[in-house]
């Protein structure tokens, strides 16, 4: 396998990773209205969960640097789903404090500040994660006894089919009632409300769901990286996946897809061949001041996306005559709806 | 006993610094109607700025040095203000779009100072090294300077929101946005006015907050802005006395925290009366103005 091969395999892992983010955070924020900047947190619980399951107990393998809790030393399924359960859990206790009584502004903010206090939090107070050197050590599946360029292709198998089954839990989520009913409470509470729909319930259900999301990728990215520390869920992350919902189309899956490639493979990529001027720290800034403008840049001109969500269009129903309602549901005639709403 | 007198002393200081953070952040809130994430990035020009001026070219003193980042970050949250967030604010005036866009803005301003000024810290002293003793606290010259300045900072507010026709009309587009336009009030130079101060206040607060912390770096603001929201929700966003309020609390809970928890785990104690307030009090402790206030029932 050539370096640009296994480059490409590399690129294309990371655009299954973040696309499964990118997924997450679009129900959080694109089909509930959950304006979540602190979604790279829930990211960073997923992570550091299946590595403090992954790795010896801290005093073992690194010479006793290191200071963490857990150290399970657990293989692949079980650090993973590990660290899924505990994302889902603590998206349940945060979504569950933070929307029962916030909106708008207010709940923005305030997870925004809830972020901002766990970043200076680990960082500072070694003993939970390893401050900012993090915790590294984590092996994925088959890294270990697997030539690189087979494990290559492995992890890109996982990560690939990892996608594919949140894609189509969310899709069935947001093509169901549940789905619209939330795109309800997204659009006016209130009204939502007095249709008998509890906004607390259906904005919770998609933050769970994005914090389902959430430790899928966030587990993979740990387990392929091998490490994951403090620079791993910085606000410019959650930038990046705001820049793939706002480019790609707040509420589409499949706008978030595609945004999230535009961003990753366009701009985060392709700059990176750019020749290195100075600073090494200068071309990750670059990149963060590109994105934020193009997401200035969409706001401005097009805030729907490049894939815009498509209103819903409902079948209306066929009469119902007096006589079938006696008889009771009879066949129904195929494509007679469509016709209908043809007509129409 | 003395060292607790003394912590507490220690959290007046920071208590006095984060209440000119804090008020700044909720005035432009209640005026704008819109949270401004790129607060914290001012924080961070004001100090950088500070910096500069008492460095190498210029080597003004400090209190020169003081005067020149506040005006600086004033005109700089003056132009982002006028001539980026309100255009924008006016064309997509959802909610949503304000949210993403100061948010965009914030990093794009951080990464801004990250690509000219680096990662390495600076060193940002007054000097004043002297120990007084004040009754039962004890500061030095520095500290007491420091409170001198954020008292006359808010006590400039107070003046300004008490005593001017311009903190008046604040007040009232803070209060009722629509009933301040109905009424025919300037609203356009208002909102310009209060970019420019709330921008004076940040600068204050950023220069005051590297002398604090000696020294610093390009993130100063965006971590400093953890305490800023949490002392402006605790005081009932877009009240700036209920701000002084929530700041006191706040600078001194996590400096009396550090004695209890250590210094690493005082974030811990902010973070529980966050989330206090979150699930408790949402709209703080004397209420939220205008828009918001109907935000926390749910």
């Amino acid at each position: 396998m050539s370096a640009l091969e296994f480059y490409i395999i590399t690129v294309a892992i990371f655009g299954c990773l973040n696309g499964i983010l990118a997924l997450g955070f679009n129900m959080q924020f694109g089909q509930a209205g959950i304006v979540n900047l602190a979604f790279i947190v829930l990211v960073a619980v997923g992570a550091y969960a299946t590595g403090i399951a992954s790795v010896q107990p801290a005093s073992g393998s690194f010479g006793g640097t290191g200071t963490y809790i857990g150290g399970f030393g657990w293989a692949f399924p079980w650090n993973m789903l590990f660290g899924i359960a505990v994302t889902v859990l603590f998206g349940l206790l945060l979504g569950g404090a933070a929307l029962l009584r916030l909106r708008h502004d207010y709940l923005a903010l305030c997870l925004f500040a809830i972020g901002v206090g766990l970043q200076v939090l680990v960082t500072d107070y070694l003993p939970l994660f390893n401050g900012s050197e993090g915790i590294v050590g984590m092996s994925a599946p088959g890294q270990d006894v697997l030539d690189p360029s087979v494990f290559q292709f492995v992890f890109l198998g996982i990560s690939a089919a990892a996608l594919v089954i949140v894609f189509v839990i969310f899709t069935r989520v947001t093509s169901s009632p549940l789905g619209r009913a939330m795109k309800a409470v997204r659009d006016d509470e209130e009204a939502a409300a007095a249709n008998a729909k509890n906004p607390w319930r259906l904005k919770l259900t998609a933050f769970l769901l994005g914090s389902f999301a959430a430790g899928v990728g966030g587990s993979l990215q740990a387990l392929y990286i091998g490490g994951w520390s403090v620079q791993g869920w910085s606000p410019t992350e959650n930038l990046v996946l705001l820049a793939a919902v706002i480019v790609g189309g707040r509420g589409r899956n499949i706008g978030a897809l595609v945004g999230s490639f535009i961003v990753l493979e366009g701009i985060l990529e392709a700059t990176r061949f750019l020749p290195s001027i100075g600073d090494p720290a200068l071309l990750p800034n670059l990149q963060t001041i590109a994105i934020g403008l193009l997401v200035l840049a969409f706001l401005w001109w097009r805030p729907e996306g490049i894939l815009p969500e498509r209103k819903e269009r409902f079948a209306k129903p066929a009469a119902i005559s007096l006589t079938a309602a006696l008889n009771g549901p009879g066949p129904v005639v195929a494509g007679e709806t469509e016709r209908t709403a043809e007509k129409l | 006993m003395q060292i607790w007198l003394s912590t507490l002393g220690f959290g007046l200081v920071d208590a006095a610094v984060l209440a000119v953070a804090a008020v700044g952040f909720t005035l432009q809130f209640g005026v704008t109607n819109y949270v401004n994430f790129a607060y914290g990035d001012l924080i961070t020009f004001g100090a950088f700025m500070a910096f500069f001026a008492g460095g190498a070219p210029f080597g003004l003193p400090i209190w020169q040095s003081l005067m020149v980042a506040a005006v600086l970050t004033g005109a700089l949250s003056f132009a982002v203000g006028r001539f980026v967030f309100t255009p924008f604010f006016q064309r997509r005036p959802q909610l949503l779009f304000a949210l993403a866009m100061t948010f965009a803005a914030s990093l794009i301003l951080s990464s801004v100072w990250g690509a000219i000024w680096g990662g390495q810290y600076r060193e940002l002293t007054y000097g004043g090294e002297q120990v007084h003793s004040l009754g039962p606290f004890v500061a030095t010259t520095a500290e007491l300077l420091f409170v001198v300045v954020a008292l006359a900072a808010l006590l400039g507010v107070h003046l300004l929101l008490s005593q001017t026709k311009l903190g008046r009309t604040m007040r009232a587009m803070s209060d009722d946005r629509n009933l301040a336009i109905a009424c025919g009030l300037n609203i356009r130079r208002t909102t310009n006015l209060t970019w420019l101060i709330t921008g004076l206040l940040a600068g204050t607060a950023g220069v005051i907050q590297a002398m604090q912390v000696h020294t610093f770096n390009t993130n100063i603001g965006s971590t400093y802005v953890f305490l800023i929201i949490t002392a402006a929700v605790l005081g009932g966003i877009g009240r700036p006395y209920g701000a002084v309020i929530g700041a006191t609390i706040i600078g001194v809970t996590s400096q009396l925290a550090v004695l209890v928890v250590g210094a690493a785990l005082s974030p811990v104690v902010v973070f529980l009366i966050l989330v206090f307030l979150m699930v408790a009090r949402p709209t703080g402790i004397f209420g939220a103005t205008g828009r918001t206030s109907t935000f926390g029932t749910a």
